[in-house]
């Protein structure tokens, strides 16, 4: 039995069903997974590596087609079988974890009721009970009688992963899922699964885009580009040496913090700060008798940015920076506290009057919400100019081309007549910082413009954000929970933990020096460390 | 429980609201009836006889106040005053006549559509793109899209006429209720499906696409997924996941159906004579039977709002996440 692969996959082609014809997503693929293998399939958006974990199960759906090739999970042929079969064979001989922990769970039925139903799947000789299922993966067996919205992003995971081993499968696959979880939840989801794996020896396929996790977790990793998969190598090996040179622009495009020059204290005009909090306070919830508040979202925060200056508000989700960008901004009113930009107040957007200047502007996260999918680019910045106060709006036309140059976008006459779905993720960001500057503000509000974004793009945005700084002198609030991404392009980091800012200080000093112990765990928690030689090879082994 | 004490205290003065308007309404057009027939008779009549009559009609040159004020009494204890057209009857009376059988058909048809169209929207969404889900919907649709008292006249004169299969009208054979054994429900049965079936068919098609359209959505949520890889049988992932949560909507919209029930069955009832609350409006408008118009108007407004009620708490139970007050 040993000998037989927990996943064997060999020439498996994808498609999608076109108009007139299939267009490939996954081109002769294979690969196999020895029991008890702990296995990364690492690749970009588009790449075909979910097709992959929707094939296994034969859960793809219409216009998806597999169109040839073989797959067999523990020695059971999944292809060639009748669907009330691989019905059977399912959850049995492998199961798997998607990533929204928030719709992978029925929302009107007690986790305690979601688990039983996987339970009810399995032979009567294994039985365990829900209680046993939570325990495993650390949660409290009071919770079982909890609805999936009572739960955090983690504990449903986590709920999700203990399902997933109710009737001890040999492979369960992961797709993605801890991209939604913060850094510190999502190394706390591996310690468990690692550990479960090694008393379980179940074998694991975890698909993402994220290298450094699989650095950590994996112990073979293979890489897939354009439906192929390019390179497949024990971890150890990848990480001295790449085969392919997609692996390696994969490996050098996620940006690492650069220790080698020494943190420069830009000369702060403190004088006029271009962005001022005092004392700042955003209540949610609260009870008009009492006076106490449901959440505190943002608790007597008092902060300063100097103009031309990059400072990155870290903290996990809820921690309130988002808040905080959105108060900035004027599109939430503080609840009590002062917030100047500019030297003035920020008027929510319904007040505002035309030629009102606007100091602070706002980059947003959802590339694919942000702009409305009706309308041209030409027309999204056109409206952003025109309305935009002061200014000479004689030449339109031209302060758009200039616009779309400055963000890169050339030849900009190419773009004007497209709209939102012909671009790509990152052009469309690109889009979205200069509609931003189309108002020529103080202050651009980035509220993590990346995480949506391929690896290999994200450090191109994070470029271009501080070579506007250093071009057009505008201040940055980059908003984000990457602490990497923070120290790759801010001067300072201010860390926020529950609606608290903990530390302030130049960034690298921070992070090479970390005073405040969730600072501390923030960095501890992500895969691969900051990019510091210093320490050992890997600081913060999950296994 | 919070969340259905808040929802209780709004419908209560969405109540109180209706009750004001409804008082201060007829006083805000000019040349109210009761009036206009005291005026009419004002010649004829001597002196005492027309105080009589200003006395029966409730015309008094009491402060406005005074008169909502005993105007509100008067509703809390269920007295609307006497029905013209059905002198010296009570108005409660007349409506407590026509109101079990209002619900009797407003209930059958509503409950009737809502669980047939939820059943068809759910397999249409099911089968998504087959031959069900392109045919049913359209034909619903098209048959919805017919002026109801056009459909209710046609079925009226096929069924009912030509083939003689249904009653010609009335809720029951015989001239008193008849009693509640097999054979007296048996008839009220055979009179209540003519036109309970036409109120269905009108009906169906919006349920049948709300309730496909949600199925869709919920179709393509990660825990319909989910449940499929879980191996679990097609009928299980249909019903326990998909359903359960599709239902969600139409159950919103249940509240709005319920309530419309005898407002929306007037044309029903007046095609097939059937005794219920939208026969008695159409006999005491073309009676100008005031007193019975104006407590119709309140009884519909309230049964509105007491739908709604109930839906609201249904759907307490049903989902759960509305429980903690909503922030999910």
């Amino acid at each position: 039995m040993l000998d037989v692969p927990a996943l064997d996959i060999v020439d498996l082609s994808v498609g999608y069903a076109g108009e007139d014809s299939i267009i490939p997503a996954v081109d002769r693929v294979s690969f196999s997974i020895a029991p008890g293998e702990f296995m990364g399939l690492a690749g970009e958006s588009g790449c075909g590596k979910s097709t992959i974990a929707q094939s296994i199960l034969r859960l793809l759906r219409a216009p998806g087609i597999i169109t040839g090739g073989e797959i067999r999970i523990a020695g059971n042929d999944m292809l060639s079988e009748d669907d009330n079969a691989v019905r059977a064979l399912r959850w049995r001989t492998a199961s798997i974890v998607l990533q929204n922990s928030l719709t992978s769970l029925n929302p009107v039925k007690r986790i305690e009721w979601q688990l039983q139903e996987a339970l009810n799947r399995g032979t009567s000789s294994v039985r365990r009970t829900p209680a046993e299922l939570l325990q495993m993966v650390d949660i409290d067996p009071k919770r079982l009688r909890a609805y999936p919205h009572e739960l955090s992003g983690g504990q449903r995971q986590r709920v999700v992963i203990a399902m997933a081993l109710a009737l001890e499968p040999k492979l369960i696959i992961l797709d993605e899922p801890t991209t939604a979880l913060d850094v510190i939840v999502q190394q706390e989801i591996f310690v468990t699964v690692k550990a479960l794996q090694r008393q379980m020896g179940f074998a694991v396929l975890l698909i993402t885009h994220d290298l450094p996790l699989l650095f950590k977790v994996a112990d073979r990793i293979a890489v897939m580009k354009d439906g192929k998969i390019v390179e497949t190598a024990p971890v150890a090996e990848f990480r001295q040496h790449q085969e392919h040179p997609y692996s390696r622009a994969l490996l050098t495009a996620s940006p690492k913090v650069d220790f080698t020059t020494p943190p420069v204290a830009r000369p702060k005009s403190v004088a006029h700060p271009v962005l001022e909090t005092a004392h700042l306070t955003k209540a949610y919830g609260t009870n008009p008798l009492t006076g106490r508040s449901a959440l505190v979202a943002v608790n007597d925060v008092s902060f300063r940015l100097a103009p031309g200056e990059i400072v990155a508000l870290v903290g996990a989700s809820g921690s309130g920076k988002s808040t905080f960008g959105r108060i900035v901004t004027g599109l939430t009113r503080p609840s009590s506290g002062d917030v100047l930009v500019d030297g003035r107040t920020p008027v929510p957007v319904s007040r505002r009057r035309p030629h009102q200047p606007r100091a602070a502007q706002m980059v947003f996260q959802d590339v694919y919400g942000s702009l409305n999918p009706l309308h041209t680019i030409g027309h999204h910045l056109r409206r952003a100019v025109i309305s935009a106060p002061g200014g000479d709006k004689t030449d339109v036309e031209g302060r758009v081309a200039a616009l779309l140059t400055e963000v890169g976008l050339t030849p900009t006459a190419s773009y004007l007549d497209r709209r939102p779905h012909e671009l790509s993720g990152g052009q469309r960001q690109r889009v979205g910082l200069a509609r931003a500057l189309a108002a020529s503000p103080k202050l651009l509000v980035a509220d993590e413009p990346v995480s949506m974004l391929d690896v290999s793009i994200r450090r191109d945005i994070l470029n271009l954000i501080a070579r506007l700084r250093d071009e057009q002198g505008v201040a940055v609030l980059y908003i984000t929970h990457d602490v990497v991404s923070a120290g790759y392009i801010a001067d300072r980091i201010a860390v926020m933990h529950r609606g608290e800012i903990v530390e302030e200080g130049l960034a690298k000093a921070v992070l090479a020096n970390p005073q405040h112990a969730y600072t501390r765990q923030l960095i501890a928690a992500v895969p691969g460390g900051l990019g510091l030689e210093t320490s050992s090879a890997n600081p913060v082994p999950a296994s | 429980m919070y969340y259905i004490a808040k929802r209780l205290a709004f419908y209560v003065l969405a109540a109180f609201v209706a009750i004001t308007v409804n008082f201060f309404l007829p006083r805000l057009t000019p040349g109210d009836p009761a009036s206009t027939i005291v005026a009419t008779y004002s010649t004829s009549l001597n002196a005492e006889s027309l105080a009589a009559l200003k006395a029966a009609y409730g015309l008094t040159d009491e402060p406005l106040l005074q008169q909502y004020l005993s105007y509100l009494g008067n509703v809390l204890r269920g007295d609307f005053g006497r029905s013209l057209s059905n002198f010296p009857a009570p108005v409660m009376a007349v409506i407590g006549a026509g109101f079990g059988w209002s619900i009797l058909l407003g209930l059958t048809s509503v409950l009737l559509s809502f669980v047939l169209g939820s059943v068809l929207g759910a397999i249409a969404a099911w089968r998504r793109g087959g031959w069900f889900d392109r045919l049913t919907p359209p034909v619903l649709l098209f048959l919805g899209s017919f002026p109801y008292f056009f459909l209710a006249l046609l079925l009226f004169y096929v069924f009912c006429f030509k083939l003689g299969w249904f009653p010609m009208g009335n809720a029951y054979s015989s001239v008193n209720p008849p009693a509640l054994n097999l054979a007296g429900v048996g008839d009220i049965l055979m009179h209540l499906i003519a036109p309970a079936f036409t109120i269905v068919l009108v009906s169906l098609g919006p349920w049948t696409l709300n309730m496909r359209n949600a199925m869709i959505g919920v179709l393509s949520e990660d825990y319909l997924t989910l449940a499929e890889a879980k191996g679990l049988q097609p009928r299980q992932v249909l019903l326990s996941h998909a359903v359960r949560t599709a239902l969600l909507p139409n159950i919103t919209a249940l509240g709005a159906a319920v309530g419309a029930v005898f407002s929306g069955q007037l044309l029903t009832e007046i095609v097939f004579t059937y005794p219920g609350l939208g026969y008695s409006l159409m006999r005491a408008v073309s009676a100008v039977d005031y007193p019975l118009m104006q407590a119709l108007f309140l009884i519909i407004t309230l049964s509105v709002l007491a739908a709604n009620f109930f839906v609201d708490t249904l759907y307490v139970l049903l989902d759960p996440r509305v429980r903690t007050g909503g922030e999910a």
